[in-house]
């Protein structure tokens, strides 16, 4: 059927029938799906040069205008063509992932049950053809790799099309050919999320109102008994907060859709067991994106969120990976500053962790700071010790959540008693008078009430909640005042992570652990 | 992806990118694997913005470098009347059109699948999971996409014509001799790797730097 020379008109004819999509009838279908049948067959006659026009009709072809015969019969052309010559390979992947997403027109359609049985028909073969290809293929994964990524809708796409692209991507993370692309597309992923949660400005996130202080609102969260609270929406149950709304701010809605996306993919992972080698992939991104970033917003929250689903290996884990982190000296002085002021908030929020797993890490920081001290018998320098600043706030901020819970268990009990706080926070370098003074007056007197540890000095801060010192150790990035897992403010991941804590308290209980 | 376990590494230190199943300019082809010796352990220090550590080996390199009129080896794995689609040694794919197919072999569809058939010789079948000889036309380096052809007589299902083909000529034979221009074929056992045809090169001295490969290598 296929002519190479002459006849153009049949060739026009051709091109004429590719591209008819709108409402077409039934003898306009069978004809469709014949042509693609007969190219599927003639593959080998299709030039390059000759047939420019031809292919573009075929490449730009979109599944979601067709029923499934027709998208058969395409995917088929498109596989033959992949499989033909090294020439087409990138087109044809290039064309499937371009159908990752419903042309514009589709999106209201995508609502109703009909639009969301074609995405159905749709995805399902996109996917099982890129498989295709890959088993006639096998380098084709890495080429599918840098399309899928240079096809990322950018941040400021419409939030349904984000969507539908980022949910392919996990299903490529979770497919046939995961072996050979899942990594990449987490990684990519979590780059995005990024991208997004740089995009929303931190003057939306923090709170105007710095008289409040930073544990007012906890001890009201501390004090209420675990099972009373009722989760009966984001923000209720977190008492009265002068905490600011990201209502209306798109990309915040973006991002929060996005993460919850991300959220029920890492349970669909901890339901097949693959959970831990995911987790290594985003500790690797952890790493290398947000904790080079210094200060994420809402990103880190993924990680939160796998930690919660299997707090033993991933949650372990995550806490040893920051630890390392701050002790290690080749890094960079403010990622390790960074890499504390996570471990301390993620210390103190993330309830799965165990208290005698978190009084072994502080253990760590509290070794190290010894050392520290050790070396150094200066005066009080904000800049030049503000490694050393940032971990005994760290220390400071974990006792005052978990101080009460610890002194309750002996041997806990006695572990923090042996711990050589006074040596540390009474050496010249001083910390009780750089850390943050809301952190400091808290633990001074929490630490006075578990006959933990006692000043002479009265301290008077006034109910300050930043110092001029700790501004100076904070530095311009203000690592003084990170505290990455502050509840969430992003409506939907909150209510996820706030589940995940209650549910793992709920389990703990009912097993009596 | 070919099988790892395939590969006799010594020396973890080296570059895994030389490694990946890419076409290797410098080399001609794909590494599939080496065998490393470090004579010795004196490093030169080489100029440059960076610093640099050279260090001279010796690199026994098995490649992957098939060239237009080599036979080579893989595993059917579809089938159809215009063409017929093969994967050698689990990385590298291979399409044979209808015109490449010569006209001893028949299309039949026997058993709900399509097989080719030899007219002359009835046991002669090529089907899905075939293991068959074919001779290379053109290699696309980027993707490593052979386009190959049925057409020589002495082409077609291996397990086959080493049976039947005893006065075959040399260049379809296996022989373990090692010829000059470093030539050889390997029967592998194991499962998941495929034959194909391999060139050995001894005498390649390779000046690297550790630093560059440490860097690369993360």
């Amino acid at each position: 059927m296929l002519l190479v020379q002459g006849d153009s008109d049949s060739y026009d004819q051709l091109i004429g029938v590719l591209h008819h999509k709108e409402r077409l009838a039934p003898d306009e279908v069978a004809l469709l799906v014949t042509s693609l049948k007969a190219l599927s067959g003639a593959v080998s006659c299709i030039d390059m040069v000759h047939h420019k026009s031809l292919l573009s009709s075929i490449f730009g072809m979109s599944l979601w205008n067709y029923g499934p015969d027709v998208m058969d019969a395409l995917l088929e052309l498109i596989l033959s063509l992949a499989a033909s010559s090294g020439n087409y390979l990138d087109c044809s992947l290039d064309m499937l992932v371009s159908n990752f997403m419903p042309p514009y027109s589709f999106l209201d359609l995508l609502k109703q049950p009909r639009g969301l049985t074609r995405k159905d028909q749709v995805l399902s073969r996109v996917h099982s053809t890129l498989k295709d290809i890959a088993d006639l293929v096998p380098l084709a994964p890495s080429r599918l790799v840098p399309i899928v990524i240079q096809r990322m809708p950018n941040v400021f796409t419409k939030e349904p099309l984000i969507m539908i692209y980022v949910e392919n991507m996990l299903r490529l993370e979770g497919g046939a050919i995961r072996e050979l692309v899942g990594n990449m597309m987490l990684v990519a992923l979590m780059d995005r999320l990024v991208d997004l949660d740089v995009e929303i400005a931190w003057e939306e996130v923090l709170q105007d109102d710095c008289s409040k202080g930073i544990f007012e609102m906890e001890l009201e969260d501390m004090e209420e008994p675990a099972d009373d609270v009722e989760n009966d929406g984001g923000e209720l149950h977190r008492g009265s907060l002068s905490r600011k709304s990201l209502g209306g701010n798109l990309i915040a809605e973006k991002l929060d859709s996005l993460m919850v996306l991300t959220f029920e993919h890492l349970e669909s992972c901890e339901a097949g067991g693959r959970l831990i080698e995911v987790f290594e992939t985003l500790v690797l991104s952890f790493q290398t994106t947000v904790l080079n970033a210094f200060k994420s917003k809402f990103a880190q929250f993924v990680m939160f969120y796998a930690c919660a689903l299997d707090p033993e290996n991933c949650g372990v884990r995550f806490a040893r990976m920051l630890a390392d982190f701050f002790v290690c000296s080749t890094f960079p002085p403010l990622n390790r500053m960074s890499a504390v002021a996570y471990l301390a908030s993620y210390l103190s929020r993330g309830k799965f962790l165990t208290a005698s797993f978190v009084a072994n890490i502080l253990e760590r920081l509290v070794v190290w700071c010894l050392e520290y001290c050790k070396i150094h018998d200066g005066d009080i320098n904000p800049k030049a010790h503000r490694v050393f600043y940032s971990g005994c706030q760290a220390i400071m901020y974990v006792l005052c959540f978990r101080m009460r819970s610890m002194m309750n268990v002996p041997h806990l009990r006695s572990q923090l008693l042996l711990l050589p706080l006074e040596t540390i926070l009474k050496h010249p370098l001083s910390p009780l008078k750089v850390c943050l003074p809301s952190i400091v007056e808290e633990f001074l007197r929490q630490a006075k009430a578990a006959r933990l540890f006692t000043v002479s000095e009265t301290f008077i801060f006034s109910d300050l909640l930043e110092s001029e010192l700790s501004r100076a150790f904070g530095g311009i990035e203000r690592l003084d005042m990170f505290f990455p897992f502050d509840p969430c403010l992003l409506k939907k991941c909150d209510r996820f992570t706030f589940l995940a804590f209650r549910l793992h308290n709920f389990f703990r209980n009912a097993n009596l652990l | 992806m070919p099988n790892k376990e395939n590969r006799k590494c010594h020396n973890p230190l080296l570059i895994q990118s030389i490694t990946t199943d890419k076409f290797n300019e410098i080399f001609d082809g794909v590494v599939l694997a080496y065998d490393v010796d470090i004579p010795s352990k004196d490093a030169k220090i080489l100029p440059g913005i960076h610093p640099y550590f050279g260090v001279r080996l010796k690199a026994k390199l098995l490649l992957f470098s098939p060239k237009p009129n080599m036979l080579i080896e893989g595993k059917v794995v579809k089938l159809a009347q215009e063409s017929i689609h093969i994967v050698v040694l689990g990385f590298s794919s291979a399409i044979i059109t209808d015109e490449e197919i010569r006209g001893e072999f028949k299309y039949k569809i026997k058993h709900g699948e399509g097989v080719f058939v030899s007219r002359s010789h009835k046991r002669h079948v090529i089907k899905v999971g075939t293991m068959i000889r074919f001779l290379v036309k053109s290699l696309d380096e980027e993707i490593l996409h052979i386009s190959g052809s049925l057409n020589p007589p002495h082409t077609g299902n291996i397990l086959w014509l080493d049976k039947n083909l005893e006065d075959a000529s040399p260049s379809s034979r296996s022989t373990k001799k090692r010829r000059e221009n470093g030539e050889s074929r390997e029967m592998q056992e194991h499962d998941t790797v495929d034959g194909g045809v391999f060139s050995l090169d001894n005498s390649h001295q390779i000046k690297k730097s550790k630093k560059r490969k440490i860097s690369e290598e993360s």
